[in-house]
């Protein structure tokens, strides 16, 4: 039995990736028990005991690294977790910072060092690009609202003014470019990215990679439907050159080790494919490759633990993701056990959801 | 004529068309698969529209216009 412990298991409106690892783990050939970290007694993952087996609620990220590192050694005590797979942003700096300590404990990460991550940040992507080859829309980084007008002169309207960690928004006016700005800062903080907005359809290209530029197997989607906050709904498998070529420049170029998603967009009417953004981690419609064939998280495991993993990246396109709300009934003693321990119940065969049979 | 495109498109005998590089999908009535798959042939617009009337019993001048229209249609969505 292999213990992996993932977060993200916010499987809201605006989904982190940790059930889709949890799942794609399931459906592996190993023998896996899942331990979700949660940030929030609310977190629907932790319900969700049919792909997690047992979680955690942990300290928000930007507490003192020591009390993360306390209760994440409290959990290994219990555990005996073998593979930490963390897939929210705010949360990557801490265990970057914490990995000697971590890996200490006997628990391995795929992770890029600090460097390299602040490298693909969203506020340094526009100088990134160009040394990787790969096309980037004008971009601007604000630290107050004034800069709005220098974005106008830059690139004019409509642009796109996006948050540090999370969320873009289109914005056609003065008066709208500032409301979101405002909105963004309160809510992510600083800094507030204004870019150029490109017409032409939106690409994503989920990866893996070993930190030694060699790509352990990629996917490519088009988003056909996403909610308000540009979450991918519906999206469809395509294979595209240009698109792994991305990915084979970000994998090689900047030596990525772990799970990434690269957001691309291709200029109508053209074959130009702008960079928009890295993301550090698999994104939460994860699930979509292991459905297809390749199943990252497990390649992940399997690379960590010394394994022999599959690398292609050999899928069909034309494959459609398809995502639907759903609802559990629980008892409010799930909840008090949560809130109280900070832990869920040990999943059994009665108490175990149904759900999935 | 770049047929690059046209020659990766997956086409249902329905008329579905998907193409497998863009993600975008498409419908397509008989006579503009008709078309479509002799351009895949490589065929000239004159052998089309020749093919065309000898298959439908159609005039030329219909055919020439239903071969343009599709031909416009293919370009229109960078499918050409």
């Amino acid at each position: 039995m292999i213990t992996v412990a993932m977060s993200g298991i916010n499987a809201i409106d605006n989904p982190g990736p940790g059930t889709g690892i949890a799942r794609s783990l399931k459906e592996s050939d190993l023998e896996i028990r899942t331990i979700g970290l949660a940030y929030d007694s609310m977190e629907p993952g932790i319900f969700m005991d049919w792909v997690i087996d047992k979680s955690y609620i942990l300290p928000w990220p930007s507490c003192d690294p020591k009390v993360y590192l306390e209760r994440l050694s409290y959990i290994h005590d219990r555990e005996q977790i073998d593979v930490i797979i963390p897939a929210l942003d705010a949360e990557l700096p801490l265990y970057m910072k914490l990995r000697p300590e971590i890996e200490a404990m006997g628990i391995k990460l795929l992770l890029p060092d600090i460097k390299t991550y602040m490298r693909r940040d969203k506020q340094n992507l526009v100088q990134l690009a160009p040394e990787l080859g790969l096309l980037v829309p004008e971009t601007l980084v604000m630290s107050s609202p004034a800069d709005i007008v220098t974005a106008e002169s830059m690139f004019g309207y409509p642009m796109m003014i996006k948050g540090p960690f999370y969320e873009a928004f289109k914005v056609r006016t003065r008066a709208e470019a500032e409301k979101e700005f405002y909105n963004m800062a309160a809510k992510w903080g600083y800094p507030i990215i204004a870019q150029q907005f490109i017409v032409g359809d939106e690409y994503d290209m989920i990866g893996l990679a070993d930190g030694h530029g060699m790509d352990m197997g990629t996917m490519a989607i088009k988003k056909i439907m996403t909610t308000k906050l540009g979450k991918v709904w519906t999206n469809v498998a395509v294979r595209n050159d240009a698109i792994f070529e991305a990915a084979r420049k970000f994998v090689t170029g900047l030596k990525w080790a772990g799970g990434y998603e690269l957001e691309l967009l291709q200029k109508a009417g053209t074959d130009e494919f702008y960079l928009i953004e890295i993301n550090p981690r698999f994104p939460a419609w994860l699930y979509m490759a292991a459905g297809c064939g390749i199943n990252l998280p497990e390649r992940m495991v399997k690379h960590l633990l010394n394994m022999p993993y599959e690398t292609h990246s050999d899928y069909e396109a034309g494959k459609m993701l398809i995502r639907y709300t759903g609802e559990m009934i629980r008892h409010i003693s799930d909840f008090e056990q949560l809130t109280t321990l900070g832990e869920s119940r040990e999943k059994t065969d009665k108490t175990k959801n149904r759900q999935n049979d | 004529m770049e047929l690059k495109k046209l020659q990766n498109l997956a086409i249902a005998d329905s008329g579905y068309i998907f193409d497998p590089a863009s993600g975008n999908s498409y419908t397509a009535n008989e006579t503009a698969l008709f078309i479509m798959a002799d351009l895949k042939a490589g065929k000239s617009t004159e052998e089309i529209i020749g093919h065309l009337c000898e298959e439908y019993e159609t005039d030329s001048a219909t055919a020439e216009s239903d071969t343009i229209r599709t031909i416009e249609q293919l370009q229109a969505n960078y499918l050409i």
